[in-house]
């Protein structure tokens, strides 16, 4: 499943790495976002990281459920 | 569906948290003053106001700074909007310090302050200073009202401790829990109590990794890096490494049963690692975290009584979505560890 779709990811990651870069070179706009109204966009972004690394947790509990369903296909097969 | 109510209930209050968290406005303070030196003689300043109403009443506004025991009044001030105020001071005595204080008091705000907002740019610095004017007011709290203090360098990010602090909360909670199955294995030796006591520690690697980005982000634009050499993030950085070597003991030896044992008593041993250098330590030394030489979290004078209200509900409400999350992982596992023993006899 993961390696068929294995090329999709690694242009995925690479266009994240070259925004990434971007953001790197550029780092005034990144300060200039984060320090308006208050600082209020860091809270934001706190918020965004809570909530993607439990999807990215939940996610790989749902690819390995997916792969215990799938195995025991095979045995009752 | 009875059961399933702690879960509703903790998802219930991580929402409320979130929309009090967010919606409950910060307090009236002064984030930046420009420029932020004063010369000898006239300086000219535009002081920052934030959630202020300089024009409500701009007659009663009173502005001064002070150096040591010197006071320094301003001898022009003009309100320019609700959020400005443009002030002259001339200052041309000896000081204290190379660093001034700002305070301005409105009958709206009452008294708000700005720590070391100015540096002295050619002034006489001095071990015993003249004495300077006296036009302060006493100094005023704010009409009540239900709000977040306004503090210097953290302005909105304040927020953040409910969703940093209670991800290092659910974290000892859910580590604890560990703890706990991992003693129960080494009573009774059952497999089972092997595979939650994992299970419990993988979950609160989770909820370090949260602490640490969250904490991470928050760092970077308050105190400048993403990554500062403060004990509490050295400590912590080093209990997840603890941890890591758990994981790493526990899948190394190929014998279950004899894995489980060495397992568990590392796991001991690492909570109590953890426990270490998370609470303890950093609290013994300088930290950039509030609370050095104390319960930073309990202690009155580190945490705003509204900001408890908030709090300790996301605290417990954690505890309930590390819990549902670990609950998740361990019958997935142990159905797992079911089959496999069903598939060998």
């Amino acid at each position: 499943m993961i390696t068929k779709h294995l090329n999709k990811i690694i242009v995925l990651f690479l266009s994240f790495l070259a925004v990434g870069a971007q953001a790197q070179t550029n780092t005034d706009w990144l300060e200039n976002t984060m320090f308006q109204s208050g600082k209020i966009n860091v809270v934001i972004a706190v918020l965004g990281v809570v909530f993607v690394l439990i999807t990215v947790y939940l996610i790989s509990l749902d690819v390995k459920l997916k792969r215990m369903e799938k195995d025991r296909k095979n045995e009752e097969t | 569906m009875w059961h399933y109510w702690w879960k509703i209930l903790s998802a219930i209050i991580v929402l409320a948290t979130i929309i009090f968290g967010l919606g409950t406005p910060l307090s009236p303070g002064i984030p930046a003053v420009e420029p932020d030196r004063i010369n000898n003689g006239v300086t000219s300043l535009t002081i920052k106001g934030y959630n202020t109403r300089f024009t409500d009443n701009p007659d009663a506004i009173k502005v001064w700074i002070t150096n040591g025991d010197a006071t320094f009044c301003p001898y022009e001030k003009t309100v320019v909007d609700d959020t400005h105020i443009r002030v002259t001071f001339s200052v041309t005595e000896k000081i204290a310090d190379a660093f001034f204080d700002l305070y301005v008091n409105t009958p709206r705000e009452g008294t708000m302050y700005l720590p070391s907002a100015l540096l002295q740019n050619g002034l006489e610095v001095s071990l015993n200073p003249d004495e300077g004017d006296d036009c302060i007011s006493t100094v005023s709290a704010a009409a009540d009202a239900f709000d977040f203090p306004n503090q210097p360098i953290l302005n909105e990010t304040i927020r953040n401790v409910f969703y940093h602090v209670p991800s290092w909360f659910a974290m000892i909670f859910i580590l604890v829990v560990s703890l706990v199955h991992s003693v129960i294995f080494l009573n009774k030796g059952n497999p089972l109590s092997d595979i939650s006591a994992a299970n419990a520690a993988k979950v609160g690697l989770l909820f370090a990794l949260i602490g640490l980005g969250t904490g991470s982000v928050w760092a970077r634009f308050t105190w400048g890096a993403w990554w500062v050499n403060d004990p509490r993030l050295n400590g912590a950085a080093i209990a997840v490494l603890i941890y890591l070597a758990y994981f790493v003991l526990r899948s190394s030896v190929n014998d279950s049963e004899k894995a489980g044992r060495l397992a568990a008593v590392y796991n001991i041993f690492a909570f109590v690692m953890m426990v270490l250098f998370v609470l303890i330590l950093p609290r013994l030394t300088d930290s950039l975290h509030p609370g050095a030489g104390g319960n930073p979290a309990f202690n009155q004078y580190d945490l705003d009584d509204n900001m408890r209200v908030v709090l300790y509900p996301a605290i417990i409400a954690w505890f309930g979505m590390a819990y549902w999350i670990y609950d998740l992982k361990n019958r997935m596992e142990k159905m797992k560890f079911k089959q496999i023993m069903k598939d060998d006899y």
